[in-house]
């Protein structure tokens, strides 16, 4: 019936206005934001001032003349790790106990979604007013169970604190992503393993776990992805600091380029970085969700 | 004994989760309904609650207009993304044709796109063609992230739309285009309302654009944090306030329309 409808050249006219749209707003910036990230230009300065350095800018920062380039590539990494890791056994458990809940299951699925529908700003300034020092509601919880208060924004604990926002934010979606796995998964092998007598955990592990696999390893990579690029709340928590404490790469580049330096074109350098980090992995996300298509 | 202690486990498993998830909203709340003495006793959670926070936000701060300049924004580019996402969507769930795949996998890796970087380009280019700080500007750069949503999530409205109402139509003598003004668009109204929601959620939320591409006349709500560091350091008060406000229009679709939240941002996870 599709072919019968169809007609030569008709579908893709449809596509055009998206097309184009997607076209002009995003693979034309990001070939201009090639090209700036090979000039010198600085922010305030006239266009027209602008130097052409070509792989300069990389250079400089593959090169060890910036140092703190590589120690943003590390809390990038060691943010997306901490992110995806909580936020997955997290995700998990919340997605296994809304597919068992049926009471008031929708209610509890409405807050798990919220942070989704929350700005990530307005997310950060949330739990900046939970983190704060001497009014938080952190502190006092501690204070008076131990009697101490903690600086969690400080250079020891920093990192940790701005994942634990980056996990609320992430694993609403996990949880979707796992309930929605979990209600596709076929029921007979769980009523075979219940009559034979295994265990929630037996169960768990040898019969959702691996059912799950290919679900797990998407999300896994929608959720590094994810964290790579998150920007908003950590900006609102602490700006990339205290010093380079949480200074993870879109930190570093609004820092290089719009911060105490202002030069943009090393700035879109820096960008260009994530954008390439971000395309590989989506490459490897999109070749193992084919996969079990194919077969 | 034992299935007794599992219900406990898992009320007490339901009480974490909500504690973790919604506690952080409840908290701002509370924060923004607190006079400034009781700000500083954390463990009170009676108290006489007071607006005046908001009143100091949006008469001495001006909150007023960048609720005004994210409605504008949010609407604007709403509608625009409807308008330019839905022919993709509709031709995408009606026809097979070479490239299909390309096409659903482009819209993915638009979803995917770090779209923090695209702040320097867009800064530069709104720079040389002097629209900064303009609400056209973030209508039009919204389109990155609304566009392939909308693509998405609107062809699987068509797709539950049988096809035999076009095909009517279509022997009547309408051209394709007709049949789906005619026909189709209004058969997915409620389809078109609950992607356009969503949409207005997204743009409503967006910050990273805003706060590199606004300064003073475009300025959208949750950017303007920024005002309420003063010398004497954050004031708590008024700036929970305007998270309130920020995430008001949110609470009330998740009051009113809790489903279009829900299918909204299953379908925004399920993205390929």
């Amino acid at each position: 019936m599709q072919n019968r409808l169809a007609m030569r050249g008709e579908p893709l006219r449809w596509v055009i206005p998206s097309a184009l749209a997607l076209f002009l707003l995003i693979i034309i910036p990001v070939a201009f934001l090639l090209y700036v990230s090979m000039t010198g230009y600085e922010l305030g300065f006239p266009w027209g001032d602008r130097t052409f350095v070509g792989l300069g800018n990389y250079r400089d920062l593959a090169g060890g003349s910036d140092y703190e380039f590589w120690i943003s590539v590390r809390r990038s990494v060691a943010y997306a790790l901490l992110v995806t890791g909580g936020s997955l056994l997290l995700g998990m458990g919340v997605a296994l106990l809304l597919y068992q809940t049926i009471r008031g299951r929708t209610f509890v699925t409405l807050v798990v979604i919220m942070p989704l529908a929350i700005s990530h700003a307005i997310g950060g300034l949330m739990w900046k007013l939970m983190y704060n020092v001497e009014f938080g509601i952190l502190n006092y919880a501690l204070e008076s169970v131990t009697g101490l208060r903690a600086n969690w924004l400080s250079d020891a604990t920093a990192l940790y604190a701005v994942a634990v926002v980056g996990i609320w934010m992430a694993a609403p979606f996990v949880t979707l992503f796992f309930l929605a796995g979990l209600q596709s998964l076929p029921q007979a092998p769980f009523e075979a393993a219940r009559v034979e007598g295994a265990s929630a955990w037996q169960v768990f592990r040898h019969l959702t776990l691996p059912m799950l696999r290919p679900i797990i390893l998407v999300v896994t990579l929608f959720t590094v992805i994810d964290a790579l690029r998150s920007f908003g709340a950590i900006y609102l928590l602490t700006e990339g600091g205290p010093g380079v404490a949480t200074l993870v790469l879109p930190l570093y580049m609004y820092r290089v380029g719009f911060g105490y330096s202002s030069i943009l074109g090393k700035g879109a350098a820096i960008a260009f970085v994530l954008i390439l980090l971000t395309m590989t992995l989506a490459a490897v996300l999109v070749r193992m969700s084919r996969r079990p298509r194919e077969v | 004994m034992r299935r007794r202690l599992l219900t406990a486990a898992r009320y007490a498993g339901v009480g974490g989760v909500l504690l973790f998830f919604g506690f952080p909203i409840l908290w701002m709340v509370l924060t923004s309904l607190k006079e400034r003495i009781y700000l500083y006793q954390p463990g009170r959670w009676l108290f006489p609650p007071t607006l005046d926070n908001y009143v100091a936000a949006l008469t001495k701060y001006g909150i007023l207009d960048y609720v005004k300049n994210s409605a504008i924004v949010a609407t604007g580019n709403t509608l625009l993304s409807l308008a330019v996402g839905v022919t993709a969507a509709y031709g995408l769930s009606r026809f097979a044709f070479r490239g299909r795949d390309a096409v659903a996998l482009g819209i993915l890796l638009a979803r995917l796109f770090p779209t923090i970087t695209l702040v320097i380009p867009f800064f530069v280019l709104a720079f040389l063609l002097r629209l900064l700080d303009t609400h056209i500007l973030l209508i039009l750069i919204y389109l990155t992230f609304n566009v392939p949503f909308v693509v998405w999530a609107m062809r699987a409205y068509f797709d539950d739309i049988p096809r035999e109402i076009e095909e009517a139509a279509l022997v009547d003598g309408c051209s394709r285009l007709t049949a789906f003004l005619r026909c189709i668009l209004p058969a997915a109204r409620p389809g078109l309302f609950a992607t356009g929601v969503m949409c207005f959620i997204l743009a409503w939320n967006e910050f990273n654009y805003a706060l590199f591409l606004t300064s003073r006349v475009a300025k959208t709500v949750p950017t303007a944090i920024a005002f309420f560091r003063t010398e004497r350091g954050i004031l708590w008060g008024e700036v929970s306030a305007l998270g309130v406000i920020a995430i008001l229009p949110v609470l009330v679709i998740a009051a009113l329309a809790h489903n279009v939240l829900l299918r909204g941002f299953s379908l925004e996870g399920s993205q390929q």
